[in-house]
């Protein structure tokens, strides 16, 4: 963490650019987990038509 | 756990119930969440500043995690989406420039207070009357009691109505065709609201889409929240460059939020769009006395006011948490209750021109509906050869389905019945269509729509003739690839509709037969053929652990004409049977057995698809 906070100090750019790509990722590998473990527990998930 | 950037000590177990929380109401509302994570923060000790910043980084992360869920549930229209960035962008400039001409006048906090009021009291207060006016005429007994949501609304009309140029179809949206120009002008002004007021704006985007642009609440929602991961990664890069956001927090938030989201997501499936509707205004009404809270705190110097708003919200956003996971948790175990082999609810349309035959129809599809726990929808296709009063047809079939006790979505179709019907019903696991019987010489000939149906079909459909009531079923299972998926679908309508069930296997006659038919009683059969008997006691073994009344039966002949004949012989008001499975050249060479006894059957068939869940 305290390493974070000292890039954050001394070069803001590359911590905005840390921030995002990080959390880009995690998001989209969570949300692949997430997927996993609903399919686990049985809980399909399908396109469902609109109206 | 110490975060050195914002300098607060804060426990990782709150910051992931934060984010589960947010991430529930964002998946299920299509929302940010901004609104609910920033007081919470702030009141667990992060200076505003951080608390912004940070909130913005989970949202991005919420978001992405939510939108991929509503993709899979088809709620995300990519086309709209992108559309309404640009147009939220330039409105968020847009914004942003107005906020610095008011902050140089020296008018903004107050300015941007009021009209947040205004915005969050007066879209809830909307919200909250059309749901009312919609409980109402539900509870009148007017027509509109068939649908279960209203898509659209007099303003999103007259978009839709604008002739500018270049327009455009949204055909996740069901938007046939809109001007881009109404698109990017829906996006400018709620993106210019967001940039005014500085939040994400997904509680001004969401009821616009649905109104203005009469797009679905769950589409608005998947869509709203694509959109927030774009807004949402520009804002947290910005206050990163800053220093203000903290990473660790926002990571561990994401995960909380991930769990969340998947649960506010799958939701969505189980509350319909009005009521989500209804949630949605509740909670901002809450957040706009949350609000006044606030700027009464200011203006009479209260701060233990402010501090009260913060746990205002907290408290909303815990107990409508609570509640969408309640709601969730009971669908999934209702669903699983009423149909264990099913991980998801069956989905049945009914379709209907407005005939007689079609309202018979709609009586049997809803019965069935009801014993399946299913989503139905209605739906209505407009002929422009003929004048059907969708009114009409849906007040008809609104007064059946209120009598069952079904309650349906409705969908409007114009242009040729058949091929409308194929399009859409290739979506659900079963099709309900009523047929008049072959009255001209073409159609005996060719067949009727319902013929032409079952033949290009690939779902199961039910095709009912004159008489809707079933006092008996005649399941045929003399294909074996069908067999399995007929017995199932036989047994489950018996044990659904009540009645008796009589499973037949029809010997098929040779081509060139040797010898002349032997007519051989269905006994002899058995006897002639073990691996029969054993079939017939495994599937009246099942038809008994259902508790349904069953026997088998075999005979000897074409089947086509075998199973008409025993039809009749035992007044059976409804056979089931697996499609044949030709299609193109070989289904018109060979013939499908299927929907030769659609054609010819005076009662109701059902032609099961191996498909069918």
């Amino acid at each position: 963490m305290e390493v974070l906070a000292e890039i954050s100090r001394e070069n803001p750019t590359l911590y905005g650019a840390i921030v995002v790509a990080v959390i880009v990722v995690e998001g989209m590998l969570l949300a692949l987990l997430m997927e996993l473990v609903f399919k686990i527990l049985g809980i399909e998930v399908k396109e469902v038509p609109h109206h | 756990m110490y975060l050195p950037l914002a300098g607060v000590e804060i426990s990782g177990w709150l910051l992931l119930a934060i984010g589960f929380c947010v991430g529930v109401l964002a998946g299920f509302f299509g929302i940010g969440g901004g609104f609910i994570v920033t007081p919470a923060l702030n009141i667990f000790g992060f200076p505003m500043a951080y608390a912004i910043g940070t909130d913005l980084a989970q949202i991005m992360g919420n978001s992405i995690v939510a939108t991929f869920k509503h993709r899979k549930l088809g709620n995300v229209d990519l086309r709209l989406g992108f559309l309404m960035i640009v147009g939220t962008a330039l409105g968020v400039e847009a914004g942003k420039e107005v906020v610095l001409y008011l902050e140089e006048i020296g008018a903004v906090g107050s300015v941007v207070r009021v009209i947040y009021i205004f915005l969050l009291g007066g879209t809830g207060a909307y919200m909250l009357f059309d749901y009312w006016k919609f409980k109402r005429e539900e509870e009148s007994g007017r027509e509109k009691r068939v649908v279960t949501e209203r898509v659209g609304s007099r303003l999103s009309e007259m978009v839709h109505r604008i002739n500018l140029p270049p327009k455009v179809a949204l055909p996740t949206s069901k938007i046939k065709s809109i001007s881009i120009w109404a698109i990017l002008l829906v996006g400018f002004v709620t993106g210019f609201l967001a940039g005014f007021l500085g939040v994400g704006g997904g509680f001004i985007r969401m009821p616009a889409m649905i109104y203005a642009l009469g797009v679905p609440t769950t589409i608005a929602i998947g869509t709203d929240l694509f959109e927030i991961i774009f807004s949402s990664a520009i804002g947290a890069f910005l206050y990163a460059t800053e220093g203000r956001v903290e990473i660790v927090a926002a990571a561990v938030m994401v995960c909380g939020s991930a769990v969340g989201a998947q649960i506010g997501a799958l939701g969505t499936r189980y509350v319909r769009g009005m009521k989500i509707r209804f949630y949605f205004a509740l909670t901002i009404l809450l957040a706009a006395v949350s609000v006044v809270m606030k700027q009464l705190a200011v203006s009479f110097s209260i701060p233990v006011l402010a501090t009260y708003a913060g746990y205002l919200i907290l408290g909303v956003a815990g107990l409508m948490t609570l509640n969408i996971t309640l709601s969730t948790v009971k669908g999934i175990v209702e669903e699983r209750a009423v149909y264990p082999e099913v991980k998801r609810r069956m989905r049945i349309l009914l379709a209907s021109g407005g005939s007689e035959h079609a309202v018979r129809a709609i009586r049997l599809g809803a019965r069935i509906a009801k014993g399946y726990n299913a989503e139905v929808t209605l739906l209505v296709v407009r002929d422009p050869a003929e004048e059907i009063q969708v009114a009409e047809v849906q007040h008809r079939a609104g007064r059946v389905l209120k009598e069952l006790g079904v309650r349906a979505e409705l969908t409007v179709r114009e242009g040729n019945p058949a091929k409308e019907i194929l399009k859409e019903g290739r979506k659900y696991d079963l099709l309900v269509i009523g047929s008049h019987g072959t009255k001209s010489v073409a159609e005996r000939l060719l067949g009727d729509n319902a013929t032409r149906i079952v033949e290009n079909m690939s779902t199961s459909t039910l095709v009912v003739k004159r008489n809707a009531k079933v006092t008996r079923i005649l399941a045929c299972v003399n294909l074996p690839r069908y067999r399995r998926a007929v017995v199932r679908r036989a047994i489950e309508l018996a044990k659904i509709l009540e009645v008796p069930l009589e499973f037949l296997y029809v010997l098929p006659e040779p081509l060139m037969y040797p010898i002349r038919r032997l007519h051989l009683s269905s006994e002899e059969i058995m006897e002639l053929y073990p691996e029969k008997r054993a079939a017939a006691e495994e599937i009246l073994a099942l038809a008994r652990e259902a508790g349904v009344e069953a026997e088998f039966r075999c005979r000897e002949g074409i089947p086509e004409e075998e199973i008409l004949l025993e039809k009749r012989k035992i007044g059976a008001d409804l056979v089931v049977l697996g499609d044949s499975g030709w299609r193109g050249v070989m289904g018109e060479l060979i013939g499908s057995l299927s929907a030769h006894i659609v054609k010819h059957s005076r009662v109701s068939v059902l032609v099961v698809h191996r498909k069918a869940p």
